[in-house]
């Protein structure tokens, strides 16, 4: 049976990694907060700006490893603060795959 | 030329680093084009693909003509080098991306590479011609309809840009992709693009190749040293 723990939802989230940018998505601020209530999962996101071409994009990669664990997700969004604006503003500058 | 819109940009302007980079641009991209974006080092074209994805803030307008474009990049950055640093197959790299061993099997396929034996490789260890292969499957993994190429050919021997370039038309033609590139040579230039962007500090011009790329505009673009022999066969 798969393992839908917290802990392990947590350790399959922090190996998704930004589709342009060198760092996963943990690395660059996009989790806000991740909750699981029996087998409900609300995932909050803060994305750098909002309605960003690749927004659906990266939902399913959030979505992609969960799959196997029969949950009922939900993905809320939100926008990153500024310091966590910047955090990313530097990761993507230092680490852009072009 | 597409008639289908899928990109519009009008009045953008970007900042990096405190300096106004992409001044007033506007443009738009027919779904199906090979739209290419020409211009000398420091035009701002790497710049305006990050703004095209969202990556960085900019003013003005960009609008997608759907929410959910699925959006493909070949990353130009990763080198053969980097890959001899680190233990990781060709499966490992792409299982970054897909989990399904048939659609990795299947992208290897689609790129020429046939042979379960390349999945344990080490990228690094692969041919120049073959590691662009490597990386055009990874940018098609997850089925993109808009691919980004940022001088994809850099570093690889001319046969081999060759090849590349008709793989990446033969994928354009047979997925009905868009694909936004950006490249130095004119020849790739003439070549592939349906439409091309030029981008330099005292404007901008776009439209078809032949229509828009005067002998003026190439040296107001790369100065007078520029040269192109048109091929003949």
């Amino acid at each position: 049976m798969a393992d839908n723990s917290l802990s392990n939802i947590k350790k399959l989230l922090k190996e998704v990694r930004h589709p342009f940018i060198d760092s996963t998505l943990f690395e660059l601020g996009f989790f806000k907060s991740i909750e699981k209530k029996n087998n409900k999962l609300i995932i909050v996101l803060a994305f750098p700006f909002e309605n960003i071409p690749i927004k659906d994009q990266l939902i399913a990669l959030v979505k992609g490893p969960l799959n196997k664990l029969n949950l009922d997700i939900k993905i809320k969004i939100t926008v990153m603060n500024q310091k966590e604006l910047q955090n990313f503003l530097n990761k993507e500058q230092k680490n852009w795959i072009g | 030329m597409a008639e289908e819109l899928i990109l519009k940009v009008k009045n953008l302007r970007v900042k990096a680093n405190g300096e106004e980079i992409i001044k007033n641009l506007s443009f738009n991209v027919g779904r199906g084009e090979f739209f290419i974006i020409l211009g000398p080092n420091g035009a701002g074209k790497t710049t305006l693909f990050k703004a095209l994805l969202g990556l960085i803030p900019y003013k003005g307008e960009i609008a997608w003509n759907r929410k959910n474009i699925k959006f493909g990049y070949l990353p130009e950055r990763l080198s053969r080098s980097e890959f001899k640093k680190i233990p990781i197959s060709i499966r490992e790299f792409y299982r970054f991306k897909e989990d399904s061993e048939e659609k990795i099997s299947k992208i290897l396929k689609a790129v020429g590479l046939k042979g379960d034996k390349f999945l344990e490789k080490n990228p690094g260890n692969l041919s120049s011609g073959q590691f662009q292969r490597i990386l055009i499957g990874w940018a098609l993994l997850g089925d993109p309809e808009v691919l980004f190429f940022d001088e994809p050919t850099t570093g690889i021997d001319i046969g081999g840009e060759e090849n590349i370039y008709s793989l990446l038309r033969k994928f354009w033609q047979e997925r009905n992709l868009t694909i936004l590139l950006i490249t130095h040579d004119l020849n790739i230039v003439y070549g592939y693009a349906t439409n091309v962007l030029c981008l330099h500090k005292n404007g901008i011009c776009s439209g078809p190749p032949r229509k828009v790329l005067t002998p003026q505009l190439l040296e107001d673009l790369y100065g007078n040293k520029i040269k192109f022999y048109k091929h003949t066969h």
